[in-house]
Order: structure tokens, then C-alpha cells, then sequence
């Protein structure tokens, strides 16, 4: 029984791990793009859109 | 608060994906250690399954993705298909090496080894290495072309080791055990593995999608800096 909860805990623990890294990663680039003086930024989708609807 | 969104078609997913992978997940977890019956000859430790497997899927599918987005990136150089890519190769080392892990601690009452050199271990370890070298060679390219077109090439030649992988059970003589039919299962175990299977796939497609939001936030402010 202990292989098979070290399992299961290690894999809840791996995956809280990296969602919560990737959530503060996402927290950090949002507050520095509000913080960034042109406000929204024009990223690469929003760009090809743009350059879509100029065309 | 500032919402970090590629686009405005993928608002609000990540949020779903990670209700709805929660939600899996939590509720595969419970059925595959509490619910099915256990194995009649592994006894409990057959339910690390429940995770080895869909594990060994995303790392499949993430790898699969990687591939795709660099033949994509090589032809139509768009970075959008490079971000994907990377968080696609990171998502999968993280997969692959929860299957290397569970697989291990599966072997240890099973077969009474945590490791040996088996053909399917053995390219398995090969494939993380492979993928641990692609993110590798991201951090070492400083110039977001470069890196994009070296990474590119790495996840082209490094898929070569996925089909390898599957196949080793069929090609060489193996300690693992050949894939599992559904007709060679029982119903519960199946439907069990496959709630579970589907988790992980939720809980991939919220990982990517928000990997590749932030990604384009940094590139985007990256590019403001550069343009300072």
C-alpha cells in the first residue's frame, strides 16, 4: 500500500506543482503588463488578426 | 486585474479546462483507489496503473504536439507555433517523468527492482533525456529565431523515439508487459483507466493553453523592452 500512495500523492503533488508555477508565472506577466505603459500588448495572435482585418 | 488572453477565442478556457481536469481527476482518483476491485494478482499496487498509464499517453500526445507545431514553425515561421511547442516539450518531461516514476514504483513489489534495462525503460529514459535536451536548447539560443529553429529541428528528430518507445514491447524481448486490449480487461478497470485517461487530457489542455498565454505575455512585453 505504500508504493501505491507514494504514487498517487507524488502525482497530485507534481501536478499542484506545476499548475501553481505556471499560475504565478501568469500572475507576474499579467502585473507587468498592467504596469507596462502601452497598456494591452499586441501579442502575436492579436497581431495577425490586426494584420488580418488591415489587409 | 489584467487577463492574460493570446486571444479573445481562448478567454475563459483555461478556467474550464481546469475545473473540468479537477474535477476528473479528483473523481478518477477516488474510483481507481477506492472503488474497482483491486488486481487478482498484483493485489492493490495494479492501481498505480490508473495513473501510469494515462500518464505514458500525455507524454505520447505532448511529444505528438511538439512535433506537429515545429514542422509548422519550419514552414510558415510563425512564433505562435514555437510557444506551443515549448509548452507542449515542458508538459511533457513533467509526464514522462511521472511515468518513469510510477512505472518504478510499480516494479518494486512486482518485479522486485525499481529499475532494470528493460527495452521499453530503457527508451522511455531516452525520450525524457531527448526532451530535457530540447528545453535545453531553448534556454542556451539567446535570439528567439534561433532558438525557435533549433528547437524546431530537436523536436522533429526526438519524436523518431516516440514510435520506438511503443514499439519496443512488440521488437524486443521485454519485461514489460504488451499493450492491454479493452477485451483483455475487465469492465470496471477499463472505464476506471479511461475516466482517468481523460482527466489527464483535461488537466494537458489546461497546461497548454495556459502556458501558451503566458508565453505570448512575455513575448509581448520582451518586445516592449526591446523597443525601449
Amino acid at each position: 500500500m505504500a508504493y501505491l500512495w507514494a504514487g498517487y500523492v507524488l502525482t497530485w503533488v507534481a501536478m499542484a506543482w506545476f499548475a501553481w508555477r505556471l499560475e504565478s508565472r501568469a500572475r507576474d506577466a499579467a502585473r507587468r503588463l498592467k504596469k507596462s505603459p502601452r497598456g494591452e500588448a499586441e501579442t502575436p495572435d492579436a497581431r495577425s488578426e490586426n494584420e488580418s482585418v488591415r489587409a | 486585474m489584467t487577463e492574460l488572453t493570446a486571444s479573445p477565442r481562448l478567454k475563459g478556457w483555461h478556467r474550464l479546462l481546469a475545473f473540468l481536469a479537477v474535477a476528473t481527476t479528483v473523481v478518477g482518483s477516488i474510483i481507481g483507489l477506492f472503488v474497482v476491485p483491486p488486481d487478482a494478482m498484483q493485489g492493490n499496487v495494479q492501481r498505480l496503473m490508473y495513473l501510469h498509464v494515462p500518464a505514458a499517453w500525455l507524454a505520447f500526445l505532448a511529444f505528438f504536439i511538439v512535433f506537429v507545431m515545429a514542422v509548422l514553425y519550419l514552414i510558415q515561421r510563425d512564433p505562435r507555433w514555437d510557444m506551443i511547442a515549448a509548452g507542449s516539450a515542458e508538459i511533457g518531461v513533467l509526464f514522462t517523468a511521472l511515468t518513469l516514476i510510477l512505472g518504478s514504483l510499480w516494479g518494486k513489489p512486482i518485479w522486485g527492482v525499481w529499475w532494470t534495462w528493460d527495452p521499453r525503460l530503457t527508451t522511455t529514459a531516452i525520450l525524457l533525456v531527448i526532451y530535457v535536451g530540447y528545453l535545453a536548447v531553448r534556454s542556451f539560443a539567446a535570439d528567439p529565431e534561433r532558438r525557435a529553429r533549433w528547437s524546431a529541428v530537436v523536436g522533429i528528430v526526438g519524436f523518431a523515439d516516440v514510435p520506438i518507445v511503443y514499439l519496443s514491447v512488440t521488437w524486443w524481448r521485454s519485461l514489460h508487459q504488451p499493450p492491454s486490449s479493452p477485451m483483455s480487461m475487465a469492465p470496471s478497470m477499463l472505464w476506471t483507466l479511461m475516466l482517468n485517461v481523460v482527466a489527464f487530457t483535461l488537466l494537458f489542455g489546461y497546461l497548454l493553453v495556459r502556458k501558451y498565454q503566458v508565453a505570448v505575455a512575455e513575448r509581448a512585453l520582451e518586445d516592449r523592452e526591446a523597443m525601449r
